[in-house]
């Protein structure tokens, strides 16, 4: 993976869907792998990983049976893509390179675990005029084995 | 300030200034929720010229707490 500016590589796009049927066979039939449905207990959703060998890779985000954050975002939005991931070595050196930059970031999320990517820690930043970020961290964490595309 | 706290306010909530009440808030105004918060207080951060922390942009959810906020920073 090639970084660029701010120590960032880009992940995924953050796909925020009522129910994941239509969308995963529209990806399914663009060609995309479309991994197991895993329930971020942590976030209160459920995440479909969908990987593609030439297009950008996507996660599905769904709501659990009660109100999360993913329910306020669809009220409002509707289906929508809500958050662009980037992987980085170091969270804390890519948001002070962002910030020296000019950008304004508000950390939205602290890092957690993440069971959809092997518990590597992933935390929620808002960038001013740009949108929500997730960065993920290339470092694995204590957790192991992760939850790959079928 | 607090005119301009309001038009502020009604214009990243694409509402008219007259409903951003002194009340106003998540619970009384539909679509300010938590991602309108963010643009909100850095939409008062440019406009007032102030910087506040991580934890005042998410808890500052209230007309009146943002507009005690600001006072402390403006005229203090």
């Amino acid at each position: 993976m090639s970084f660029k500016a701010f120590g960032l590589g880009f992940h995924h796009l953050g796909l925020a869907v009522r129910k994941p049927d239509s969308a995963t066979d529209f990806l399914y039939r663009l060609g995309y792998r479309i991994g197991k449905v895993v329930l971020d207990v942590e976030q209160n959703v459920n995440l479909v990983r969908c990987a593609h060998s030439v297009m950008p890779s996507i996660e599905l985000v769904y709501p659990t049976d009660t109100s999360g954050p993913v329910s306020e975002l669809l009220e409002r939005a509707g289906e929508s893509v809500y958050h662009t991931c980037y992987e980085t070595s170091d969270v804390k050196a890519s948001v002070d390179a962002i910030e020296t930059a000019g950008h304004r970031v508000v950390c939205v999320r602290t890092a957690k675990p993440a069971i959809l990517f092997g518990g590597r820690e992933v935390s929620f930043y808002y960038v001013g005029g740009f949108g929500l970020i997730e960065l993920l961290s290339s470092e694995r964490g204590p957790m192991s084995g992760g939850t790959d595309v079928a | 300030m607090e005119e301009r706290l309001k038009r502020a306010i009604a214009a990243v909530l694409g509402l008219e200034e007259r409903e951003v009440t002194n009340d106003a808030g998540p619970g009384n105004i539909k679509n300010w929720d938590s991602l309108k918060q963010m643009q909100i207080m850095l939409a008062l951060e440019d406009e007032f010229d102030v910087r506040f922390s991580d934890d005042e942009i998410h808890q500052l959810t209230s007309y009146r707490s943002i507009l005690l906020a600001l006072k402390g920073r403006v005229e203090g």
